[in-house]
């Protein structure tokens, strides 16, 4: 990027504060992928942001980038949706963070590829709606998908052979895919899989986003993909989401 | 050339301060070193006394060097509303504008997905203690106006719903986005005095 004043369309991923008035930001951008940036007087000013900077925010960005920095400077945020339904929700507004802590770590500044702000902005919008749980599971196999991280499910990873109804099925975050009974010794840490949910993950992966909503999963498939995408994705990143932490926390919270 | 080892511990350990960088760090490092020793003493014995002497009030959850603290021993106060806040600065905001003649409960937080702050690192069982015990008849919650600050009063409002009690937040018609400790005297007062029941 050449020093100048820059447009975006994005979604604010987190925002920290830094020092007594200003904020440090990080965006997914649609035309220049994730980037960061300092708001200054974020923190103190009622007009100038006004909660626009607040994470999961869809906005008009408008940023000065200079060679000199690796901070862009944040000039304007204007608001497109903020999701409001998200904020009077915990339930919710943790889902969302999920979404974007995921994007945030599964992708590197520099890079831009706009169907995740795409997939992301979708996404946000059918939880501010009012979306199911399983909605999360979906969004991670497309982000997946996005990224060319998706996992091999419509066979052995190893051997290439079909899985079979016969024998059981286990999921290697290792060999990055679904492995068969006499493949999953030495494919690392092993998670059983039904074919149901491997088929299920295959289909979603491709599924229009519009229609979604339409796919009605079972709890067996909620429990298995919630643990083997986690797994893979942990397996990706190399560390745990603390937001994924947080969900745990929530739904185990006795308060 | 380096600073003595002493003294480049000193500023890492200024530096670790919200909102001051190295810089700054290094010119208050030198600032002591070459301060008189009793000045020294004094700002030592101080920073040790704020860890010793203060500890949270074990009804409010503030911090103070009595316990109870000065506000809940007030019996001139009303003890039967409580004003929630995120935290002591914002208690001592609201404080500094002098209509409110209630009492506070302390949060220490907001619910912060992104940070992994969950509902068990707040003092809210401490809260629902309180109202379990104490006859309390109003609660106002005054976290911020930020989405955290949001989020965490629409969970406590849900929270304390099967409790029957007035329940209230801080009026709107404050800017979205808004700290409740960054906010005028005359700003809070019209939000205080304009708290509206929640449903
Ligand atoms: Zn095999
Ligand atoms: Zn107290």
């Amino acid at each position: 990027m050449k020093r100048g004043l820059y447009r975006a369309e994005a979604v604010v991923l987190n925002s920290l504060d830094y020092s007594e008035s200003d904020r440090i930001l990080t965006f997914y951008t649609l035309e220049h992928g994730k980037i960061r940036g300092i708001a200054k007087g974020a923190r103190r000013s009622k007009k100038r942001f006004v909660g626009n900077l607040d994470p999961t925010s869809h906005i008009n960005l408008i940023f000065f980038h200079s060679e000199k920095s690796e901070l862009m400077r944040v000039e304007e945020a204007h608001l497109i949706d903020g999701f409001n339904n998200l904020k009077v929700d915990i339930d919710k507004l943790s889902q969302a963070c999920y979404l974007i802590e995921l994007v945030s770590e599964m992708t590197r500044e520099g890079q831009a590829a706009p169907q995740v702000l795409h997939l992301l902005v979708n996404f946000l919008k059918m939880l501010d709606d009012g979306g199911e749980d399983c909605l999360l599971r979906f969004f991670e196999i497309r982000l997946l998908a996005i990224l060319g991280y998706l996992p091999h499910l419509s066979g052995c990873v190893t051997c290439r052979q079909p899985l079979s109804a016969d024998s059981k099925a286990y999921f290697s975050s290792e060999k990055g895919g679904a492995v068969c009974k006499k493949c999953s010794f030495g494919a690392g840490s092993v998670i059983p899989i039904s074919l149901g949910t491997a088929g299920f993950l295959s289909m979603a992966a491709k599924f229009d986003t519009a229609k979604l909503g339409r796919l009605k999963p079972n709890a067996v498939f909620l429990e298995e993909s919630e643990r083997i995408l986690y797994d893979f994705i942990k397996h990706q990143i190399g560390k745990e989401l603390k937001t994924k932490k947080f969900l745990d926390k929530m739904r185990n919270a006795s308060l | 050339m380096q600073y003595a080892e002493p003294i480049d511990n000193l500023i890492k350990a200024i530096s670790r301060l919200p909102g001051i960088g190295e810089k700054t760090a290094t010119r208050l490092a030198l600032y002591i070193l070459n301060a008189k020793k009793e000045y020294v003493e004094e700002l030592a014995a101080n920073l040790l006394g704020v860890k010793e002497k203060v500890a949270l009030c074990s009804v409010c959850m503030t911090f103070s060097d009595t316990d109870p603290c000065v506000i809940c021993a007030d019996a001139g106060r009303d003890a039967e509303i409580i004003c929630v806040v995120s935290d002591y600065k914002d208690m001592m905001a609201l404080e500094g504008m002098g209509g409110f003649k209630g009492r506070y409960h302390i949060l220490h937080g907001n619910l912060a997905p992104l940070k992994g702050i969950g509902p068990e690192e707040l003092r809210i069982r401490e809260l629902l203690a309180r109202i379990e015990s104490q006859g309390i008849k109003e609660v106002i919650l005054a976290t911020g106006f930020d989405a955290e600050g949001e989020s965490t009063s629409a969970y406590l409002a849900k929270l304390l719903k099967p409790y029957n009690i007035k329940l209230t937040r801080l009026a709107s018609g404050i800017p979205v986005g808004s700290y409740v400790e960054f906010m005028d005297g005359a700003t809070l007062g019209r939000a205080l005095e304009g708290r509206r029941e929640v449903s």
